[in-house]
């Protein structure tokens, strides 16, 4: 990267709200139903079928931007925004433009420098559109998906990097999990992402922006702001002017490409949706859904920093999934290894773990128990993170695991040396390798230990009769 | 006794004493449905065996003893564009020429609770765009009072359908004067209620913050018979009002006296035609005579707010009709290459001429800049008239006013310049944007012998007042 | 006297044509120009809209006399049923889409 530019980035994310039914009207808002049986006069835009707001939406988005940081508003009103797609059964979509849910919030990401905080400039609640499939020239359309209630998170300009705005998606991610408002399941579209993104020479203002359409995963989002912040800092960096365009990442080939060429701001003829009375809501609703929050990640991770002396990091990891967070405090105080606790969390659990978590299936007190066993050395490293994906999957008792497979740490130093005495015999180039001064050599030769007991070998007896043996000769 | 001629309170009364049965009311209607129909085209589609078949269920309930309400076994017609489940309901357009919805509306079923039993559906303007039922895919509507003559519109089929004695009432949407218009056209009582009195779910809309369904009757007890069944709260229309609502009969034969109304200066000189302006005059004679004062006085926004209508209505419009675009249901063009193609030429070749003017105008008006000029200025211009009725409530209990600018016209007169058709509406519009109710009814006949008429205004659930001034009108005018 | 008189319409043919590619309405090169000439008149109409003095009034969004109106969330059962083309099993449409779609 150049130096003298920067890149700037402000995020738009929509995340299906996590209620039973859909915005405006009864149907399930559930995924995965077969194509058009989730649909009714309303979400179809039939003739005279009319939008009646439901109550969890609002609740939900309330709980999302209280867990932001925001002002929600007491006044808030729909409008709709027009424009012909065959996705969009009405012709217009119901949002709310004028007169957002919530205002001006803010988000802590975790980044190299440090602590950052990201704007929130508004949320606001609309109604998602049909699917479409594409293929052997024929569109076909899915109208389930249509007015599944969605919060739109609009970000201030606030990230200089593709790291930034991906820390800033998971984190939006886990605060929007936590608060109860999405689940944000990636591979169902739970959580999309339009990502605005200039340039500018530090201390210039911000240039043309350029909008990079519909991501649907962490890693697309950073592959397509790289791609795109390099393009546009050539453009610049050859003086090029840079249209405001819309463009669509191409997972496949890596690059982006430009869409429809987007017109000034009148585009969408908005104007308020006379069918749907504005919002109103009280302080006291609003104070009595905050009451409802549990403690949010952010809040979390603070205490495990201060509480239980973990590296601001490793907090930040393990606040981010509600169930992890609650599993991994309740195995905290059943270990005094807090630390090996915390690398056998973030190593093993997250890797086991499904990338939706509702539950962690191995209990704190058999996670504690193995945390135990690796550090007083009863099991060795590798064993234990054996153990802990035995007891993850099939609900065993660590304990027993060991005793009825036998495996506990071999520290006698007569089964050590045979084991050893065996892989040299079948191996003598490790020996030569070792005579001829190659130091490498020395580690295989425990890592034939290593692999000949399963891991069980204890490392520093090991290494020890290892010294005996190549000092005998 | 002729079936056809009583009101719906005279055949209601003979209904509930099984004098006449809810089949020989049925057939009576289908019968001058039959004899009419060829030339007025009041209706787009018959429902007679539907209806005989509900008639014959309601003597069944009667015979078995059930207590039923007062529009149990009355044939009625409704607007075609009031969603009947099973019933093709085409807005008189060619895009939904064969659209047969897979839901009733809030006020169908309503009637349909009621006992109501559904002749047909009425002919209208495309869309409910126009007032002459003329612009109808399938052929206009001739005025049974005034042969030759244009009925009104939008709701022209309903007005004709019940002058003509082809039903006991029907229902009709007003938009802009689309109930009372006709009305006024075709000699009947015609009201458009308070916004948010009867549910608008499953209505097609035109312009949402303005459209309300009411009833079209020969009397103006009728009429208050009707709305006692429409009116009320929908859970699925999140702008009708949660609110008890009175008898709207009560008042009836309360008469006048002691009632303060109101004229508005600007509704006398142009563009409203003399006879027009004797007609209200002549009106307000009578209210004094039976006890009422009047009193003449000036709000020049009423006159003023045709355009802000226009500019609302068509913006509302040009989104509302945005879904009639050949995708999920309704006409499809042929050989389309793309979805965007689909849609442009289902709407090209589904949507007249009339309708088409109306989407673009409406575009226009929320189109980058001339949204401002426009559109947010109609919607202050709306809060004036609203202000304005206001400050009249504040002293009178109605306004009386013309009904529309003219007497009917003749049908070959309706291609007149669209702003001189617009015009028709200035009459209706100003409580349509205030939200408030008005109906119009018959005031004899002009000296050229066509259907004369006035409109009565009253405050947000002034109904009553309403139905109060009007019964004690028609008392002196006579003969209905 | 009307302004087209002296100015020409006031909605060219290519204004129109731009409307009518906003609202998707195909239109023959005749129509838009017999509606480019009845919106110029209309347009001219509702101009005089600009000399209504609404200095302090407030905008009428929603002619509303009610409050929020809100509905649990509770799924209906699905319905079935759905007319035409909206069926269980997907919508049809021919080609492919260009340009921006989604929410």
């Amino acid at each position: 990267m150049t130096p003298e530019f920067e890149t700037v980035i402000g995020l738009e994310v929509h995340a299906e709200l996590s209620t039973a039914s859909k915005i405006f009207c009864s149907c399930h808002a559930g995924f995965g139903a077969e194509p058009n049986t989730q649909v009714c006069p309303v979400c179809l835009g039939m003739p005279g079928a009319m939008p009646v707001l439901n109550r969890a939406a609002v609740e939900k988005a309330v709980r999302a931007g209280l867990a932001l940081g925001c002002e929600v508003q007491t006044y808030s009103a729909f409008d709709r925004k027009n424009y012909f797609y065959p996705d969009l059964p009405k012709g217009y979509q119901i949002t709310q433009q004028e007169h957002p849910l919530c205002l001006r919030g803010s988000l802590a990401i975790e980044t190299a420098g440090g602590e950052k905080r990201i704007g929130i400039a508004r949320i606001h609640i609309e109604e998602d559109a049909a699917k479409l499939v594409y293929g052997g020239g024929r569109v076909l359309v899915d109208y389930n998906r249509c007015g599944v209630p969605l919060a739109e998170i609009v970000s201030e300009p606030d990230m200089r990097s593709a790291e930034e705005a991906a820390a800033y998606l998971k984190k939006l991610r886990s605060v929007l999990r936590a608060s109860g408002a999405a689940e944000c399941r990636m591979s169902e579209g739970g959580m999309r992402c339009d990502v605005n993104i200039s340039v500018r020479r530090r201390g210039e203002p911000f240039g043309e922006r350029v909008e990079l359409k519909n991501l649907s995963s962490f890693r697309s989002v950073a592959r397509a702001i790289e791609y795109e912040a390099k393009r546009l800092m050539a453009a610049a960096e050859r003086g090029e002017a840079v249209a405001r365009e819309t463009r669509r990442f191409d997972e496949s080939t890596g690059r982006t490409f430009a869409m429809r060429r987007k017109e000034s701001g009148g585009d969408y003829r908005y104007f308020p949706e006379p069918n749907l009375p504005p919002l109103i809501l009280t302080e006291e609703e609003i104070e009595s859904i905050r009451a409802s929050l549990p403690e949010l990640p952010d809040t979390r991770k603070r205490r495990y920093v201060a509480e239980l002396g973990l590296a601001p990091f490793d907090a930040e990891q393990i606040a981010s999934e509600s169930a992890v967070a609650d599993w991994f405090e309740r195995a905290a105080v059943l270990t005094p290894h807090r630390r090996r606790l915390v690398a056998l969390t973030l190593t093993e659990l997250f890797r086991l773990l499904p990338s939706d978590p509702e539950s962690v299936p191995l209990t704190p007190e058999r996670a504690a128990r193995i945390t135990d066993m690796a550090e007083t050395g009863e099991i060795s490293a590798a064993v234990a993170k054996h153990l802990f994906e035995r007891c993850f999957s099939e609900d065993a008792d660590p304990d027993a695991v060991v005793r009825a497979e036998g495996l506990g740490v071999i520290r006698d130093e007569k089964e050590l040396e045979s084991i050893l005495r065996e892989a040299l015999r079948e191996e003598p180039k490790l020996l030569a390798d070792y005579r001829r001064g190659k130091s490498a050599a020395r580690s295989a030769m425990l890592g034939r230990v290593m692999r000949r007991t399963d891991g069980r070998a204890d490392p520093q007896a090991a290494s020890a009769v290892l010294d005996r043996i190549l000092n005998e000769e | 006794m002729n079936i056809t001629d009583l009101s719906v309170a005279q055949l209601s009364a003979l209904l509930s004493r099984e004098e006449v049965s809810a089949l020989e009311a049925a057939d009576a209607y289908l019968r001058e449905i039959e004899r009419s129909e060829p030339r007025l085209r009041a209706f787009i589609t018959v429902t007679a065996e539907r209806a005989r078949e509900q008639a014959r269920e309601i003597d069944r309930r009667r015979a078995s003893g059930e207590t039923l309400g007062p529009l149990a076994g009355v044939p009625m017609a409704l607007k075609d564009n009031i969603c009947t489940e099973g019933i093709r309901t085409t807005c008189a357009s060619r895009l939904l020429r064969d659209f047969v919805p897979p839901f009733s509306a809030g006020v169908a079923e309503r009637l349909e609770r009621a006992g109501a039993v559904l002749l047909g559906k009425t002919n209208m303007d495309e869309f409910a765009m126009g007032s002459t039922t003329q612009t109808s895919f399938f052929g206009g509507t001739e005025n049974p009072a005034a042969p030759g003559y244009v009925p009104g519109g939008s709701s022209g089929g309903s007005a004709a359908a019940v002058a003509a004695h082809e039903a006991a009432f029907a229902l009709g949407s007003d938009t802009g004067g689309s109930i009372r218009q006709p009305a006024a056209f075709c000699g009947v009582v015609g009201l458009k209620p308070t916004y948010g009195t009867v549910t608008r779910y499953g209505t097609a809309e035109l312009a949402s913050s303005l459209d309300q369904i009411g009833p079209l009757t020969r009397t103006a007890l009728d009429c208050a018979m009707v709305l006692n069944v429409l009116a009320g709260h929908d859970p699925r229309d999140a702008t009708s009002l949660v609110r008890e609502y009175p008898d709207f009969t009560a008042d009836t034969a309360r008469g006048v006296k002691g009632m303060k109304i109101a004229l508005v200066r600007e509704f006398f000189g142009r563009p409203f035609a003399e006879e027009v302006q004797r007609s209200v005059r002549r009106a307000a004679e009578v209210f004094r005579n039976l006890g009422a004062e009047t009193e003449e006085i000036s709000a020049p926004v009423l006159t003023q707010a045709l355009p802000a209508y226009y500019i609302i209505s068509t913006a509302e419009a040009s989104g509302n009709l945005a879904r009639y675009d050949g995708v999920r249901y309704g006409r499809r063009a042929d050989n389309a290459s793309d979805p965007d193609e689909l849609m442009r030429r289902s709407r090209g070749d589904g949507f007249g001429a009339e309708v088409k003017r109306r989407i673009l105008l409406g575009t226009f008006v929320l189109d980058g800049e001339n949204r401002e000029r426009y559109f947010e200025k109609a919607m202050k211009v709306r809060t004036l008239v609203a202000r304005a009725f206001r400050e009249i409530f504040s002293r009178f209990d109605l306004v009386l006013a013309p009904a529309a600018p003219t007497a009917p016209y003749r049908i070959e007169e309706r291609d007149a310049a669209p702003e001189t058709r617009y015009l028709s509406d200035i009459c209706a519009v100003p409580a349509s944007l205030a939200g408030i109710p008005a109906l119009s009814m018959p005031f004899g006949k002009d000296s050229g012998g066509l259907p004369a008429a006035v409109q009565l205004i009253a405050p947000a659930f002034g109904e009553r007042e309403i139905f109060r001034a009007a019964c004690a009108l028609e008392r002196e005018v006579g003969e209905i | 006297m009307k302004k087209d008189d002296i100015h020409g319409p006031r909605l060219t043919h290519e204004t129109v044509a731009r409307l009518a590619e906003t609202a998707r309405l195909a239109l023959t090169p005749e129509e838009t120009d017999s509606i480019a000439r009845e919106l110029s008149d209309l347009v001219d109409y509702i101009d005089c809209i600009a000399d209504i003095d609404t200095c302090g009034a407030e905008p009428t969004e929603r002619v509303l006399l009610g409050e929020t109106a809100l509905r649990d969330d509770s799924p209906a059962p699905r319905t079935a049923g759905s007319p035409a083309r909206c069926g269980a099993g997907f919508v049809t449409l021919p080609g492919d889409v260009q340009g921006e779609g989604g929410a």
